[in-house]
């Protein structure tokens, strides 16, 4: 979320979807536990592409009050759209 | 009274559809199974807003769709590799140092015991392995196997 000290503009992913595979087959693939133990084993391996939910950009707007600070309302902030 | 600065945020809800701050992102996800063990899974996620990131950890020179394009193609050639033979040819005649040797490439998957993983591809020719990439992954839980499962009949094939 927004973090108004860096002012950073994050952004937020939701889960996956439309995935496709663009790769899925069976190869040798060298598996490894610890330090010594390493074998091929046939492994099937799944590439997808797909799209997050849409990534928004949070909008930042730097105001300036005169008045005590207390937030307003978005709506109602200076320059808020 | 000092001037303070507020900071307001938009709240998402409030954006629209065609706003120009709404953009697409990709995700790139890999599974990594074995035919006779239900269990075993391990997977990774890469999305396209955190792919900085691992393009400054791999020292990698393209962006988020050549990075998509370099990771099939590594596992499209250790798939040749294998249709090739090339495995066995080498190791039932092993060739002189002198002698060409010719590329070849592999994936190599480190598992840990803390449910942690470690893809990595790595060229090798006749003089060293060079590692192109490695993706961190992790081990598959019952929900993730449970999705990947489910996942398996319904999305479309290349």
């Amino acid at each position: 979320m927004l973090d108004p000290d860096t002012q950073q503009v994050n952004t937020q992913m939701a889960d996956a979807h439309d995935l496709r595979s663009i790769f899925w087959q069976t190869l040798p693939v060298s598996l490894r536990r610890g330090d010594t133990e390493e074998y091929l084993q046939e492994l099937n391996v799944r590439v997808l592409l797909g799209r997050g939910a849409s990534g928004q950009a949070i909008k930042v707007k730097l105001c300036l009050a005169t008045s005590p600070a207390v937030p307003q309302p978005a709506s109602q902030a200076c320059g808020s759209e | 009274m000092q001037p303070r600065l507020l900071f307001h945020s938009q709240p998402p809800k409030l954006a629209a559809v065609n706003n120009p701050l709404m953009w697409t992102l990709q995700v790139l996800k890999l599974y990594v199974t074995k035919e006779d063990d239900a269990s075993f899974l391990y997977s990774l996620e890469v999305a396209e807003d955190r792919y900085p990131r691992i393009k400054e950890e791999e020292q990698l020179l393209v962006d988020f769709a050549g990075f998509v394009d370099k990771v099939v193609w590594l596992f499209e050639q250790c798939r040749a590799q294998r249709d090739d033979g090339n495995d066995t040819a080498q190791q039932d005649h092993p060739r002189s140092e002198s002698a060409p040797v010719a590329t070849k490439f592999r994936a190599v998957l480190q598992v840990g015991g803390a449910g942690a993983g470690c893809m990595r591809l790595v060229e090798r020719n006749a003089f060293k392995e060079l590692p192109h990439l490695t993706l961190h992954t992790k081990a598959g839980t019952d929900a993730s196997l449970k999705q990947v499962s489910q996942s398996s009949s319904v999305i479309s094939m290349p």
